[in-house]
């Protein structure tokens, strides 16, 4: 086994990727080589790129092919559009390069699918974004308690995951206007934000979904709108042991909740576990306003009571590539998922309930 | 209650009317509902007995003049449910299905708050309402007769009519989903439904007696979105409403606490405010059209529980 993973960061278009490079800079193991921007990264997104490889005092390139090319890394942590992903993880793959992908993967079943069989043929380790649907303390705990049979037989599950009023580089008006023109697709909160509930169901029910059925809408935001995509999105599911369970997701526009609203209830033959994994199991530290909150939500820490669930994340990443095992979300998690979230998609279209096996 | 005298009361186990006549000081008691619909001293009647015998009861009591308060669900069939209106529109007397949870102090409070326009308008809310399990194995004879469908009709009533109530906006399409729980029982003791409003608003309600442990707090639920803010009422762990909105919660406001009253009160605030219709010759505050309405939107729940498939309702 070797006893370091060389990575390299690609695309920093999203938030995301800088807590998910600093947990790699701060991984033992892990070793960042290298960062790249992707075509089309903003001015923004370049900024945090080269501010980055300058902390980590590592090269930064324009095109993310000259770091593989120039850097070798064993592995990447890469933050792109969905609809830009697959390919991207596709060529990864074909060069053996280990992956952790941000959330969603892709943009419909097929990208999905072309993930998993590159992955699959590659025989690499890859991961993707809803860290807090595994790692969690909360959640950890939760599936650690279900599975020692504290709760007996899950019989019902119900969740709960409501991020509140949007970081000011959630699309605008005019980025979605600019995107229908262009027929660019844009991705719904359901998507964005399913696996943090789906995931965390599927590991507590042990289970498969064979039932979903969803009402969705763009209730909210003017953009979501245009875009056509939904802002809240509310799910009936049923699984192949006869576990039902229901999930609520979305962005309101409810500025004043202090972090995004997550609760899982799992009821099940011998008793009741809830968890609130957003806003338990950390301190909140309330201030004034801050002009550079994102959310816009006024001043506030969370300092949190033990490590966050990225950085967990990110380590089970870092040990499944080094020993050659599988992530705790694998790439079936995935395919799994779409398949769902999927399903939902058809069930608000067609007010019915969907399948998901149907769409394999 | 001022304006309204208990005369007679009437009930099939001897025992237990018996007992009901002592505590309540009163000597005119009845095994027979026939007879005290009967009595010519009787202005009105409170049906509070099995779901099945609510319309046959409501409809002798309106044919025999007497304005009815009926136990939700007022009927468990349409059939049941038109007939009883057709009687009581015919009678020309009054009647309502009763629906304490509107007239609970924390639900008081939500509704105040949406209709002031705090949260804007509301757009989702999913709603756990409180109910008692099924206790013990052996206590489960009674309830073995019982549809797979029962409990979601039997509290259904209470979870549909406030979300319309909340909402100011009637159910369009269904879609529902339940567990036999531990399964000694026909009767399926946990149903989800997942509603669309003519509104356009979105609802999960939950109807559950499937697993309530021992200390397990007997509580309601109610979290609802709305375009300019959060609504989040819990009693499991404190009586409080939440409410965060563009004001933030460093102002006052935000958190609406309410003390836990007499659990009689919201009974008698229904039954006073149904008295008074009777005695003012007013509509009572819930009208039987739209418990009938409430009623099959619930009973398309029912079917949507049975054939796995969501159901539309058409309204008149």
């Amino acid at each position: 086994m070797s006893e370091r993973l060389r990575c390299g960061i690609i695309g920093f278009e999203f938030g995301h990727q800088l807590a998910f490079a600093g947990a790699l800079a701060r991984n033992r193991p892990a070793e960042i080589v290298g960062v790249a921007n992707l075509p089309g990264d903003g001015d923004g997104a370049r900024q945090r790129a080269e501010n980055f490889a300058e902390q980590q005092v590592v090269p930064h390139f324009d095109a993310w092919q000259e770091l593989l090319d120039a850097e070798v890394p064993e592995a990447v942590s890469v933050c792109a559009p969905p609809s830009r992903n697959p390919d991207i993880v596709a060529e990864l793959a074909s060069r053996g390069v280990h992956v952790m992908s941000e959330k969603p993967v892709a943009a419909d079943l097929d990208g999905v699918r072309r993930i998993a069989a590159a992955v699959h043929q590659a025989g690499i380790a890859f991961t993707f974004g809803f860290h807090a649907a595994r790692f969690a303390r909360p959640v950890q705990r939760a599936i650690s308690a279900v599975r020692g049979g504290e709760v007996g037989a899950v019989r019902v599950l119900n969740g709960m995951f409501l991020q509140t009023k949007g970081p000011r580089y959630t699309i605008s008006v005019e980025e979605a206007r600019r995107r229908r023109a262009a027929g660019e697709p844009s991705v719904g909160e359901l998507a964005n934000f399913g696996g943090y509930l789906l995931l965390a169901f599927s590991a507590y029910a042990e289970a498969r979904v064979t039932s979903v059925y969803a009402e969705m809408d763009a209730f909210l935001y003017e953009s979501y709108r245009i875009a056509g995509i939904e802002d809240m999105a509310l799910l009936s599911l049923q699984y192949d042991t006869g576990v039902v369970g229901t999930a609520t997701l979305g962005r309101t526009t409810t500025k004043s909740l202090p972090a995004t609203d997550a609760r899982h209830e799992i009821i099940g033959s011998g008793g009741v576990l809830h968890v609130d994994h957003a806003l338990g199991d950390r301190v909140f530290v309330y201030g004034q306003f801050r002009d550079d909150d994102p959310y816009e939500r006024g001043g506030f820490q969370t300092p949190t009571f033990s490590r966050p669930s990225h950085e967990l994340y990110v380590d089970d990443f870092v040990d499944a590539a080094l020993l050659g095992r599988q992530t705790a979300l694998t790439v079936g998690n995935a395919l799994e998922l779409e398949r769902t979230l999927q399903a939902a998609y058809h069930s608000a279209r067609l007010h019915q309930p969907i399948d998901p096996r149907e769409l394999m | 209650m001022a304006d309204a005298e208990l005369v007679a009361a009437c009930d099939v186990d001897g025992q237990r009317l018996a007992d009901f006549a002592e505590r309540a000081g009163i000597s005119a008691t009845h095994a027979d509902y026939r007879e005290l619909i009967a009595r010519g001293d009787i202005d009105m009647v409170d049906i509070c007995t099995n779901d099945e015998s609510h319309a046959e009861i409501a409809i002798a009591a309106a044919e025999a003049g007497k304005h009815v308060l009926i136990e939700k669900p007022f009927a468990t069939t349409e059939a049941e449910g038109e007939a009883v209106l057709a009687a009581v529109r015919s009678a020309g007397v009054k009647a309502m299905c009763a629906q304490s949870q509107r007239w609970s102090p924390k639900m008081l409070e939500v509704k105040r708050i949406i209709d002031s326009g705090e949260i804007g308008e509301p757009i989702f809310a999913r709603l756990s309402l409180p109910s008692s399990p099924f206790w013990r194995e052996e206590e489960s004879q009674r309830w073995q007769d019982r549809p797979p469908t029962w409990l979601l009709v039997h509290n259904g009533m209470h979870s549909f009519d406030l979300m319309s109530w909340l909402f100011d906006s009637l159910p369009q399409r269904v879609m529902a989903r339940s567990h036999p729980g531990q399964g000694w029982l026909p009767v399926h003791e946990y149903v989800t439904c997942t509603i669309r409003f003519d509104s356009g608003a979105i609802a999960q309600t939950e109807e559950n007696r499937i697993m309530q442990p021992p200390g397990y707090p007997f509580h309601c639920e109610l979290y609802i979105v709305g375009t300019r803010g959060t609504l989040d009422l819990s009693d499991r762990l404190t009586h409080s409403v939440d409410l965060y909105n563009e004001s933030g919660f460093s102002l006052p406001g935000a958190h609406v606490t309410w003390r836990p009253t007499d659990p009689d009160q919201p009974f008698a605030g229904e039954i006073r405010d149904f008295v008074r219709a009777v005695r003012e010759d007013t509509q009572p505050p819930i009208p039987l059209e739209f418990s009938l309405t409430i009623l099959r939107a619930v009973l398309a729940a029912a079917r949507s529980m049975t054939t796995g498939e969501a159901v539309a309702m058409g309204h008149e």
